[in-house]
């Protein structure tokens, strides 16, 4: 290990921590018809997806959602992080399945058209609780800046970016995110179950 | 924030970037309620730990940049026109406890936050709400870092000469909120670019950290290990190493007494699209 590399990992450990101890924010009390404070739906961002229909972030309020940003021609960790989801998915109840959106959006709009998106739905066979989205690049920031997912475009055109599938409850508040591949399936799980035996937050 | 934290971005923030780059158009454009903006010509950069990128780097479009950070009087006329960015109405999701903290009150700037003086505390949502408001965006990665690599006006080619103008910048550091556009001015006319605040860059989520990315080329790699080096375009450019780290350590809603920001914008006829 270079001496650089020793500077700069403890000054991230030392900023990081720094700022965990910074960012002890309190919630404020919040009325039914209002989003909590904390929630993702709050933040601006109009989604087309694969079926051509429009989604504000807030119109995503509802449902328990399981979340993760890919694009469409990755050839590696996307497909993995998709089939994480599915295999959550899988381990729902009938009932419970029913009401939990799963929801993919593109890091790469230049590329992932709508037909683009459609076959990606039929490629991974996706079924009618997935939406796989598409919006404009700063739509696309500010979700992942949302989330605290980290991303960027390599000179290839492929990207960079975390591996984070997030479980937003009802009304948009971040419940769980498995930071990486391969995910923490179980807690994924519990906290779809969570999520949705109490949804108001 | 702790002394030690403040130490450290002090030093970052005043160790100025050298890179050799292209001379630059300064005329010099008034844009309503944005400020001024200067034109940075388009030049090479190497981006920090990014495999594949050509030996020249990768060309940065031209683009406009305010001269100054945005000010306390700046952006409390944003706030007035804008309710919900005050610090009573704006969510946790947007902003965290320390929006805004130097400021008097909602409304009111006080002794803390003088007029002039470059606004702070505030996140990333709360700066991209600015820009857009006055019409602007907040200026990329490689944008910010083409505009502060560009002080041969004042320091010439010798790296020497440029670290030790950054020590004394060092000694002279003041708790004491300054004025914008009294330091160092870049060979394009920007001001503050080092030694002042640290800005918020649109895409400072671009640090891809921790277990993540595509498995097989990552970041992590070329950061900790001894591919760091090699990965990186200027091994001597410190500073830059510095901004990386922070960049990679913020989340959207943090706020810090020495982050703040200044915007950018678009030239009107340029092509937005960087060479590959």
């Amino acid at each position: 290990m270079t001496f650089r590399s020793v500077i700069t990992r403890s000054t991230a450990a030392l900023l990081l921590g720094a700022m965990a101890v910074a960012n002890g924010a309190a919630q404020t009390p919040t009325t039914r018809s209002e989003l909590p404070a904390t929630s993702v739906y709050r933040m601006k961002g109009s989604w087309t997806s694969q079926d051509g229909a429009v989604h504000t972030l807030a119109s995503l309020r509802g449902e328990v959602t399981v979340l993760a940003m890919v694009y469409t021609s990755c050839t590696m960790t996307c497909p993995l992080i998709t089939s994480e989801m599915q295999a959550v998915q899988r381990a729902l109840s009938p009932e419970l399945k029913k009401h939990v959106r799963f929801v993919l959006a593109s890091f790469d709009p230049a590329r992932d058209s709508l037909p683009a998106l459609r076959a990606h739905v039929s490629k991974m066979g996706l079924d009618a609780n997935w939406l796989v989205m598409r919006a404009s690049p700063v739509d696309v920031r500010t979700l992942a800046v949302v989330l605290g997912v980290s991303y960027r475009q390599l000179p290839s055109g492929d990207f960079d970016h975390s591996n984070i599938i997030t479980v937003l409850d009802a009304n948009g508040v971040v419940r769980f995110q498995s930071p990486r591949i391969p995910a923490d399936r179980p807690a994924l799980v519990a906290a779809v179950i969570a999520a949705a035996r109490s949804p108001g937050s | 924030m702790n002394s030690t934290l403040r130490c450290l971005l002090q030093r970052v923030l005043l160790i100025a970037g050298f890179v050799a780059g292209t001379t630059s158009d300064v005329v010099a454009q008034r844009v309503a309620s944005g400020g001024s903006f200067r034109t940075i010509a388009a030049g090479r950069l190497r981006p920090l730990f990014v495999a594949g990128v050509p030996d020249g780097g990768v060309v940065v479009p031209a683009f406009l940049l305010a001269t100054q950070p945005v000010t306390n009087a700046d952006y409390l006329r944003f706030v007035m026109a804008n309710p919900e960015w005050r610090r009573s109405r704006v969510p946790r999701i947007a902003a965290d406890s320390q929006y805004l903290r130097q400021w008097l009150g909602e409304l009111q700037l006080g002794p803390d936050a003088p007029p002039t003086a470059a606004v702070v505390n505030v996140s990333w949502f709360a700066a991209s709400a600015y820009a857009s408001w006055v019409g602007a965006r907040l200026p990329s990665t490689m944008e910010w870092e083409l505009a502060a690599s560009r002080f041969r006006k004042t320091f010439g080619d010798n790296p020497e000469r440029l670290n030790a103008q950054v020590l004394a910048w060092y000694g002279a550091a003041s708790d004491t909120p300054q004025p914008v556009g009294r330091g160092v001015i870049s060979d394009d006319g920007i001001a503050d670019l080092h030694g002042v605040i640290w800005e918020w860059v649109d895409d400072f989520n671009a640090v891809v950290t921790s277990g993540e990315s595509r498995g097989d080329s990552g970041p992590d790699t070329g950061l900790f290990c001894a591919g760091g080096a090699a990965l990186a375009a200027d091994p001597s450019n410190y500073s830059a190493f510095m901004r990386y780290a922070l960049r990679g350590s913020l989340r959207g809603a943090y706020t810090l007494g020495t982050l703040g920001f200044r915007v950018a914008r678009d030239l009107p006829s340029a092509s937005k699209r960087s060479t590959r």
